[in-house]
C-alpha cells in the first residue's frame, strides 16, 4: 500500500486580494517562517477564478481571500466557488480589515476554514501564517484524482 | 329713561371704538350668518369697503368650494356658544374681492346683544407664517440629509482611508527589519510605496471634501458656451499628447451654475483619460434636447468599456473597477457627477456594452435653480 508522500511544501498558496502592500506582507511573513510554498496572486474574485478554472493553481492549494476588493468582491467569489462543482471543495481562510458581523455570517455561510483580521500587523501576523501553516501541515486537503 | 339710553349709546360707541381699534380684521355676524360689522382692517385684509361688506352673508369672503358646508358649521356654533378657534384641525382659506385666496386662521366670539346673539370673528391673516413653515420644514428635510451624508461619511473614513494608513505602517516595519538585516536592497521600491500610498490618502480625503460640498458651492448663474468651457476643462487636465476631445455642433450657449457643471464635466474627463488602455484617444462631448426642460449631454470615450453588471456599481462611493494599485483613482469620481447631477434635478447613466466604448449621459436642466442650503462652512477651530 503506498502511503501517499505529504510534503507540507507542496501546498499552493492563492492569494486574492487587490492590495499590493497585503500580498507582500504576506510573502514576506511566510519568508520568515522559512516557508517555501509557491503563492499565486490574483486582484479580484474574477481573476481568481479563471486562474483556478484553468487548472493553473496546483493542488492542493489553499485560498486566502480579501472581502473588499474591485470588480469581484470575496464573498461574491465565495458564492461562485461553492456552486461550482470543480472547486466547492477548495479550502478558504478570510484575511481581511472588515470587522463587520455581516460579512463574518456571510463568510462562514459559505464554509470557510476561519476569518481572520488582518489588522493584527505585526508578531500576530507570523502567528496567523504560522496557524495556517500548522493546517496545511496537519490536516489532509483534497487533492482531485484524475 | 333717556340716562339708560344714554348708557347703551356710550357703550356701543365704545364697542364699535374697541372693534374698529382691533389689530386684527373683525367681522360681526347675525345669526343667519349676514354681516352687521367690519373694522378697517377687515376691509384691508378683503380688499373691499365695508359698504360692500354690510348685509352680505358672511360666505362671500370664504372661497367657492367651502361655501356650502359653512351654513352647517354656523349652525352647530350657535347650538354651542362658546368662544372658540374656526375650524380646529383643518387648512381655512379667505377670499379676497380680486378672487384670490389666502390662508386664516379665525377666532370666534359669540355677543349678546339686545337684537339677538352675534357672531364675532377675528380673522389673521397667516400667509407669512404658512410660507415660514414651508421653509423650516425643507430646511429640516436638507438637515436630515447633511446628517445622514455626515453619518456615510464616517463610516467611510473608517474604512477605505485606514487602508492606506495601514499599509504605511507596514512598510514602515518592513524597513526597518530590512535596515537591521542589511538587506536594503528593497528599500527604494518600499520608500516608492509609501509615498503612493501617502498621495492615494491625500487624494482620497481631496475627493471626499469636494464630494460633501459637491451641489453646494455653485457660484452664480453666468452664460456659458458649453464648447468653450469644455475644450477649456479638457486642456487643462493636461491629456497626453494622443487624446483629443469632440465637440459635436449644436452645443448650446446658456445661462447656467457654470462652477457645478465644470466639476462634471471635469470628473468626466479625467476618467476617460484615466482608464483608458490605450495611448491614442477620443473623447466627445454631444448635446440632445431630452425634453421641454432638460438637456441631455453625454461624454463618450473608445476606451476599455465598463460590462453591464457594474454599470450601477460604478456610481456608488469609493468603488473602482481596477484594482488602486494598477490604476490610482478614488473611486470617487462617477459618485461625485451623480450627486452634482441630481441636486440639479437630473439624472445619470451608462451606456457600453463592456467591449469598447463608455458613454456617460446626464441630463441638466436648460433653466438652472439655485438650491438651498444649510450653511456649509465649517467652525473656525
Amino acid at each position: 500500500m503506498q502511503i501517499p508522500q505529504k510534503n507540507y511544501r507542496e501546498v499552493t498558496l492563492l492569494v486574492v486580494d487587490d492590495d499590493d502592500i497585503d500580498t507582500i506582507a504576506l510573502e514576506r511573513a511566510l519568508r520568515k517562517l522559512k516557508l517555501l510554498n509557491t503563492i499565486y496572486r490574483a486582484r479580484d474574485g474574477q481573476e481568481a477564478l479563471d486562474k483556478l478554472r484553468s487548472g493553473s493553481i496546483p493542488e492542493p492549494y489553499i485560498i486566502l481571500l480579501d472581502l473588499n476588493m474591485p470588480r469581484m468582491g470575496g464573498l461574491e467569489f465565495l458564492q461562485v466557488l461553492r456552486t461550482d462543482p470543480l472547486l466547492t471543495h477548495a479550502v478558504v481562510f478570510v484575511l481581511t480589515t472588515s470587522k463587520s458581523d455581516e460579512d463574518l455570517v456571510a463568510a462562514y455561510r459559505k464554509h470557510i476554514a476561519g476569518y481572520i483580521l488582518k489588522q493584527h500587523m505585526d508578531r500576530d501576523f507570523l502567528e496567523v501564517i504560522g496557524l495556517i501553516e500548522h493546517y496545511w501541515r496537519l490536516v489532509e486537503l483534497p487533492v482531485s484524482k484524475d | 329713561m333717556s340716562d339708560h339710553i344714554s348708557d347703551i349709546n356710550r357703550a356701543d360707541t365704545l364697542f364699535r371704538k374697541v372693534v374698529e381699534a382691533a389689530p386684527n380684521a373683525m367681522v360681526m355676524v347675525d345669526k343667519s350668518g349676514l354681516i352687521e360689522m367690519v373694522n378697517t382692517q377687515a376691509e384691508n385684509i378683503f380688499g373691499y369697503s365695508r359698504s360692500e361688506l354690510l348685509g352680505q352673508p358672511i360666505d362671500c369672503l370664504l372661497p367657492e368650494r367651502f361655501r356650502h358646508q359653512h351654513p352647517h358649521h354656523r349652525d352647530s356654533f350657535f347650538s354651542d356658544l362658546q368662544p372658540r378657534a374656526m375650524g380646529v384641525g383643518r387648512d381655512l382659506f379667505g377670499r379676497r374681492k380680486d378672487g384670490s385666496e389666502f390662508p386664516v386662521e379665525v377666532g370666534l366670539n359669540p355677543i349678546e346683544t339686545e337684537d339677538g346673539i352675534k357672531v364675532l370673528s377675528a380673522i389673521t391673516d397667516i400667509s407669512e407664517r404658512v410660507k415660514a413653515n414651508i421653509k423650516l420644514v425643507e430646511h429640516h428635510k436638507e438637515l436630515e440629509r447633511s446628517n445622514k451624508e455626515l453619518a456615510t461619511f464616517a463610516y467611510v473614513a473608517s474604512h477605505d482611508l485606514k487602508s492606506p494608513l495601514r499599509g504605511i505602517f507596514q512598510i514602515s516595519q518592513w524597513i526597518e527589519e530590512d535596515l537591521r538585516n542589511s538587506a536594503s536592497a528593497s528599500i527604494p521600491a518600499h520608500m516608492n510605496l509609501l509615498r503612493g500610498r501617502l498621495n492615494r490618502m491625500e487624494h482620497l480625503l481631496d475627493d471626499l471634501l469636494a464630494y460633501s460640498r459637491a451641489g453646494r458651492l455653485e457660484g452664480g448663474l453666468s452664460q456659458i458656451d458649453l464648447g468653450i468651457l469644455a475644450k477649456n476643462i479638457f486642456e487643462m487636465q493636461a491629456p497626453p499628447d494622443g487624446f483629443k476631445l469632440l465637440l459635436a455642433n449644436d452645443l448650446p450657449i446658456f445661462t447656467t451654475l457654470a462652477t457645478p457643471l465644470e466639476q462634471v464635466l471635469r470628473n468626466l474627463f479625467t476618467n476617460a483619460i484615466k482608464h483608458h488602455d490605450r495611448k491614442v484617444g477620443t473623447i466627445k462631448l454631444d448635446c440632445e434636447r431630452k425634453d421641454k426642460y432638460h438637456y441631455e449631454f453625454s461624454v463618450t470615450d473608445d476606451g476599455p468599456g465598463i460590462p453591464s453588471e457594474y454599470h450601477e456599481r460604478v456610481f456608488v462611493m469609493f468603488q473602482t473597477l481596477r484594482p488602486r494599485d494598477e490604476v490610482e483613482g478614488s473611486g470617487m469620481g462617477l459618485a461625485l457627477v451623480k450627486k452634482i447631477v441630481e441636486t440639479y434635478g437630473g439624472h445619470a447613466s451608462i451606456v457600453s456594452t463592456g467591449i469598447r466604448g463608455t458613454s456617460i449621459r446626464f441630463t441638466w436642466p436648460i433653466k438652472v435653480e439655485g438650491k438651498v442650503h444649510i450653511a456649509n462652512t465649517p467652525e473656525k477651530l
